[in-house]
């Protein structure tokens, strides 16, 4: 039984301290992303940002209004620009 | 909380960098725990914990002093507009121009900012990957930038914007 606890203790130090090494590996930039990841990351973004804006344009010709931007009056109103709304 | 309209001309880089510095007064409780977050990690892996004051600053106050200050230069090269109306609050920081500016040229206005700092954040990543490798100060920096690119999504500001462009331009019948 005292066996078993401490062969549990130390699998759960191991598995603490691979954590750790992995965390700080990465954060170091060991493990730095090549550049496929950094243009997968900025294709799957900009898919993002046009399956969003189209199901947004999508809903509003269906009759909802969109943060100030209504389909019959779409010019109507000036919306602005800025960091949050 | 600021909310006035203000001539165009008279906004300088130094002006914006002000009025970032107001909304970050009232937004800063968010900036802040993640500040918090952030320096925790660093003391976590034991890293150079200073580095993250300047990287706050330079990350935080500037990305979003130049993604404002683009709009802006925008709006006055491209639009006719001589004032614009300012707002912030703890959640908001809004440039509207006064004369309203449709299809195409409130797309280009509403993605410029984002646009810059997202290829800023591009280069810092490339710079990171190729040169300092790292650089964990470059990577939050990277990041900080990086954030930018929700300014595209309709809940801000700019991807309303961009929506109620390709709305003018599809009603417009220029895109069917």
């Amino acid at each position: 039984m005292t066996n078993a606890m401490v062969q549990m203790y130390f699998r759960k130090e191991r598995f603490k301290d691979n954590l750790i090494q992995k965390v700080y590996d990465r954060i170091e930039g060991y493990n730095a992303p090549p550049l496929w990841a950094i243009v997968a990351l900025i294709v799957l973004a900009a898919l993002a940002i046009v399956v969003v804006t189209a199901a947004s344009i999508w809903c509003m010709r269906r009759g909802y209004r969109f943060f100030g931007v209504d389909w019959k009056r779409g010019n109507a109103g000036q919306v602005g620009v800025g960091c949050l709304r | 909380m600021i909310d006035h309209t203000i001539d165009i001309q008279q906004l300088s880089f130094i002006k914006v960098v002000q009025y970032v510095c107001h909304y970050l007064k009232w937004a800063n409780y968010l900036f802040f725990v993640l500040f918090l977050l952030t320096v925790f990690v660093g003391l976590f892996i034991n890293s150079k914990i200073w580095l993250f004051f300047p990287v706050y600053l330079v990350g935080v106050v500037l990305s979003l002093s130049i993604h404002e200050y683009m709009h802006l230069l925008v709006i006055k090269k491209i639009s006719n507009n001589r004032y614009v109306r300012i707002q912030v609050n703890w959640f908001t920081f809004e440039i509207v121009p006064l004369k309203p500016i449709k299809g195409l040229l409130s797309i280009v206005v509403a993605c410029s900012g984002p646009l810059l700092c997202t290829l800023i954040s591009i280069t810092l990543l490339l710079l990171r990957s190729y040169i300092m490798p790292t650089s964990i100060s470059l990577l939050l920096l990277a990041v900080c930038y990086g954030f930018h690119i929700i300014s595209f999504f309709p809940i801000s500001g700019d991807g309303a914007m961009i929506v109620k462009g390709i709305t003018d331009l599809m009603k417009g019948g220029e895109i069917k």
